[in-house]
């Protein structure tokens, strides 16, 4: 995770579903989605990557 | 049938993150979208831009939802939606009709929530076992 916020902090990314690998990224979350359909990833996992680490409380 | 999970840790904290694959009913489109499971949210708020991606038009949608968190000064909105929830692991999976508030308002350093309504409220039991670094949903 925190290779995610490192690398694609602000970003939409695709990952492969329940793994850590990235397979697309961007701003938007539909090219994202479509962009990893493309590589053969069916239904890719989306997840806005924090722009930083802050603990949360809610 | 249980579902088991281990703990995304950042920076030393275990956060209870999962994979849920979201369908639009309307019109069959679906993604998998990574949140966590917060107790303390009443329903489940997800990215307006994921109801994009299942081409659910929210300025189509009248109503809209206020929320607010621990901050006083802050309220934030959403347009509620029902879509359909599946969670699915080692060739189970369990799939409900779910109430989901997208909204424009999520921090950028904040994630997607799985909430009481549409989703601890579909499972028997929720248990977070920190000393064994899982969470299970049971249903």
């Amino acid at each position: 995770m925190e290779m995610l916020i490192k690398k694609f902090g602000g970003k939409w990314v695709a990952l492969k579903p329940d793994t850590e690998k990235v397979v697309a990224s961007g701003k938007s979350a539909q090219r994202v989605y479509k962009e990893a359909q493309k590589k053969g990833v069916r239904i890719p996992t989306l997840f806005k990557v924090p722009t930083k680490y802050i603990p949360y409380i809610g | 049938m249980q579902f088991k999970y281990p703990f995304k840790v950042i920076f030393n904290d275990k956060i209870p993150m999962l994979d849920v694959r979201i369908t639009n009913k309307e019109n069959g489109k679906s993604t998998s979208y990574r949140a966590m499971l917060d107790s303390g949210s009443f329903a489940n708020i997800f990215h307006s831009d994921i109801a994009g991606v299942l081409g659910i038009d929210l300025s189509k949608i009248k109503e809209t939802q206020p929320f607010g968190g621990v901050k006083k000064s802050k309220q934030m909105k959403g347009k509620p939606y029902i879509v359909e929830l599946m969670v699915m692991q080692k060739g189970n999976s369990y799939k409900f009709d779910s109430y989901v508030i997208f909204s424009d308002e999520i921090s950028n350093t904040g994630h997607p929530l799985l909430g009481r309504i549409g989703f601890f409220d579909q499972f028997d039991e929720v248990c977070f076992n920190y000393k064994n670094d899982k969470f299970y949903l049971q249903k």
